[in-house]
């Protein structure tokens, strides 16, 4: 078996999130007919983001789909609506497969999955695979103002977090000197 | 045992409290359950960094500094802060002056003898301010003098040169400063529409240009169109004396008509007090089987008809849905200015009838009765003849009236202050400088302003006044803030022995006041201008108000309006401290010209801290500095220890 392509995932630093909901609106407008947030207004298409900027402990925290590895959505789906890309583990949905028996809803973890009283689907972050596939980044990240929300690779994640250890380390260690 | 902490981060007030717990039993919507879905807000706007004045944006300044920095026009962080506060005090000051433009034509109109039920109670004052004015009384009757100062006044606001003419009524020292910063308040009306001027799309860029027009505009207010509010509100309905009431929820009473008046203009809430005595509404009330008519305000119309008639306060503004959840209030009657879109919705649970009068406020599912003030008696009749027959069809058994309320004392003016002391003194300030050159009284702080779910409802003023008058500072208080202070029985003589440190205490027994004063409305912030006026005129405390140990505060501010009292007050010399921050944090040159560098041009300047108590210690502080700087005495009683820190109460959830 040939493998994953890792597609990445959105990670965000919450530190420079300001709670605008840019990410809520854009993804709603990308996953319309149109894409386009006016055009579906005036269509009075309806629109639901499938990220949520949940507020915790007077922090905003963005919150979506984190495209388990073991997804307990897919594991629960009777009806295959729910599966995992094959090319690259992503968490996807077969609207027409869904039966609406909303168990992804309940067993995700992140509350990520929603169930769409309209459509009589369940609606969750694709990763914006097509646009992804056009080389773009997701809706969500490039309708970031402040950039905390960004694509990363699960190995660039562990880069950037080790290379952020490394330079604590650092200083702290002169710090130490410095007091000595 | 969560759900009560929940409720005390929501609100500090009993009655409140029950009232917040019954909502949710009964599933009515308040504010609070609003503000939780609101959550999170948006820290642009939070901070100021968001433009759309223009539709080359909507644009937005990244505050971490790596993504942009300008808009599409070129607009830095400083301007977009700088042009979205002149905006906002901008409507801060329409709101007020509009209200005082009402109350002049009104005034015009009562002399033309062409509103009904008007008429000028308060002749000395309308001819002391005709004197200022240089009009000629002699040979002319009161009517007569009332039209030429009306016309006088109504000019004030489309004047198109020269200077404001109550803002000359400011210390000299004041008045020098605004001529030299270029801010003396010109027509009330033209300063308020160059401020709209300077924020269109590439005029002005400059942050602290734009700071001194939003800050003339202000000044427009303060010293204008609410000043003018509050002397011609006098003129016509009297000026207010020292007078008792009850506040909070528990005047409402289950066995009477219960009419509530909500909003601002007391050209409307006047009538309706006329109204309920008129003997054939009372004969109505008899016949629908109602004890009595009971009427109760919310927000300023309330404090204005308290301060005139000792009408009692049913609450401030966070409780306007929770007197409706009652079930109990047979009409409630709103004009304009802070209230909420939703009453309508709320009140189509109960046989309640809310009526909007105002033709500039009407509301989704309520009924509209115009007022105006040429049919004015007819017209508050009609409305207290709907409150009638809506308590016919009132279900007893379905009202909930919390029991909760308190004594308080209003009716304090620059006039009547000190009117209680008689003699040599009356209506000097003499005794007032004088306990404050002795070390008696520490100083004077205005706590005013609004409520703001973002904080404990109630729990920013009164923790802040307590320890206030805990620390030898006299407190006076206008709008929603009093209101909380009235609630909490700190307005009523008793409460100088449980909580004024002993210099207070002992010039409140003496002159039988108080420790914290009621003034009157949000327009009546001008009667704190003014005794501060009357404070340096009586001499002993410097020749400027920025010389005086005084302060000022909104702990719960949420209101435009707030932003220009704020304004008007700081930039008349007075050190200004607000619980909530201005939105123009964003802005560094902004954030520091407001809390530093406008102290230098005008002698005041603003400060932000949300923690009531810590407010409090800031604004001591401040006196503090001022009394070393004149030289004053020490404080004579033993210094008291600081109340604990206030937990900042915000209402996020968690």
């Amino acid at each position: 078996m040939a493998e994953k392509k890792d597609r990445g995932s959105v990670i965000v630093d919450l530190d420079r999130c300001l709670a605008c909901k840019a990410c809520e609106t854009a993804c709603a407008a990308a996953h319309t007919a149109s894409g386009d947030l006016l055009e579906a207004i005036l269509c009075g298409e309806a629109m639901a983001p499938r990220v949520k900027v949940v507020a915790a402990a007077g922090s905003a925290v963005p919150v979506q789909c984190q495209h388990c590895e073991d997804a307990p959505c897919v594991e629960v789906c009777p009806s295959g609506a729910l599966y995992k890309d094959e090319e690259d583990g992503g968490t996807l949905t077969a609207p027409e497969k869904c039966i609406g028996c909303k168990n992804c809803v309940y067993v995700c973890p992140f509350g990520a999955v929603e169930w769409d009283e309209d459509s009589g689907t369940v609606l969750k972050c694709d990763l914006c695979k097509d646009i992804i596939e056009e080389g773009e980044e997701p809706a969500c990240v490039s309708a970031c103002p402040t950039r905390a929300r960004r694509v990363l690779t699960v190995k660039e994640a562990a880069s950037e977090r080790r290379k952020a250890a490394a330079e604590h380390t650092v200083a702290v260690q002169s710090g130490q000197k410095e007091e000595s | 045992m969560a759900k009560d902490k929940d409720k005390n981060r929501r609100s500090s007030d009993p009655a409140t409290q029950e009232m917040m717990d019954y909502s949710v039993e009964q599933d009515y919507e308040t504010a609070w359950d609003r503000y939780e879905a609101q959550q999170p807000q948006c820290d642009f706007g939070e901070l100021g960094l968001c433009c759309k004045n223009c539709m080359l944006g909507p644009c937005r300044i990244d505050p971490f500094g790596d993504g942009p920095q300008k808009g599409v026009c070129g607009a830095t962080a400083d301007t977009i802060a700088a042009r979205n506060l002149t905006r906002h005090a901008a409507v801060g000051a329409s709101a007020h002056s509009d209200h005082g433009r009402d109350i002049v034509h009104t005034l015009l109109m009562a002399a033309q003898g062409d509103a009904e039920g008007y008429e000028i109670k308060y002749e000395e004052k309308l001819e002391k301010i005709a004197d200022e004015f240089g009009i000629e009384r002699e040979d002319k009757d009161i009517d007569e003098i009332a039209r030429e100062v009306a016309e006088v006044a109504m000019a004030d606001f489309g004047r198109q040169e020269g200077e404001l003419r109550p803002a000359q009524r400011a210390p000299e020292a004041v008045k020098e400063r605004w001529r030299e910063q270029g801010v003396m308040p010109g027509g009330v009306d033209k300063d308020i529409v160059r401020s709209l001027h300077e924020t269109h799309i590439g005029v002005n860029s400059d942050a602290e240009s734009l700071i001194k027009t939003a800050i003339r505009a202000s000044l427009g207010d303060g010293w204008g169109g609410s000043m003018y509010a509050t002397d011609f509100t006098d003129v016509l309905f009297g000026g207010p004396e020292p007078i008792k009431a009850e506040a909070n929820l528990g005047v409402i009473n289950p066995d009477a008509v219960n009419v509530i008046v909500h909003g601002h203009e007391p050209t409307l809430s006047e009538m309706i007090v006329a109204a309920a005595q008129d003997p054939d509404i009372k004969e109505k009330v008899k016949e629908a089987g109602a004890e009595d008519i009971q009427l109760a305000g919310i927000c300023c119309t309330a404090n204005e008809i308290l301060m005139r008639h000792g009408i009692p306060l049913a609450g401030n503004f966070l409780q306007q849905e929770l007197a409706l959840s009652t079930g109990a209030v047979d009409g409630m009657v709103v004009d304009v200015q802070c209230i909420f879109p939703t009453l309508g919705e709320l009140a189509q649970c109960f046989s309640t009838r809310v009526m909007s009068t105002s033709p500039k406020a009407k509301f989704n599912g309520v009924e509209h009765v115009e007022f105006s003030e040429e049919e004015g008696l007819s017209a508050a009749k009609k409305i207290l003849e709907n409150a009638i027959e809506s308590f016919k069809e009132r279900n007893p058994e379905e009202a909930r009236v919390p029991e909760h309320q308190d004594d308080l004392v209003a009716g304090y003016t620059v006039e009547s202050i000190f009117d209680t002391l008689g003699g040599t003194y009356r209506p000097l300030f003499r005794p007032l400088n004088k306990a404050i050159m002795d070390g008696r009284i520490r100083g004077v702080a205005g706590v005013v302003g609004c409520n703001n779910v973002k904080q404990a409802h109630d729990s920013g003023h009164i923790e802040m006044v307590k320890e206030l008058i805990r620390h030898d500072v006299l407190v006076v208080q206008t709008g929603c803030s009093a209101v909380a202070c009235g609630k909490a029985g700190l307005m009523k003589p008793e409460a100088a022995m449980e909580h004024a440190g002993d210099g207070l205490r002992e010039v409140c027994e003496a002159v039988g006041i108080a420790p914290v004063l009621h003034v009157g409305s949000c327009v009546d912030n001008s009667r704190i201008l003014l005794a501060c006026t009357e404070m340096v005129k009586e001499g002993g405390l410097g020749d400027d108000i920025a010389s005086l140990p005084v302060a000022g505060a909104a702990p719960e501010w949420m209101s435009e309006k707030a932003i220009t009292i704020a304004l008007y007050v700081a930039s008349s010399g007075i050190y200004t401290l607000c619980g909530e921050s201005f939105p123009v944090m964003g802005s560094k040159k902004v954030r520091e010209y407001l809390t530093d560098g406008m102290e230098e041009d005008f002698g005041g300047k603003l400060a932000f801290e949300r923690d009531p108590v810590e407010g409090a210690h800031m604004m001591i502080d401040h006196i503090d500095g001022k009394r070393k700087e004149l030289k004053l005495d020490d404080m004579m009683n033993e210094p008291v220890e600081r109340a604990e820190k206030v937990e900042a109460a915000a209402a996020h959830s968690s």
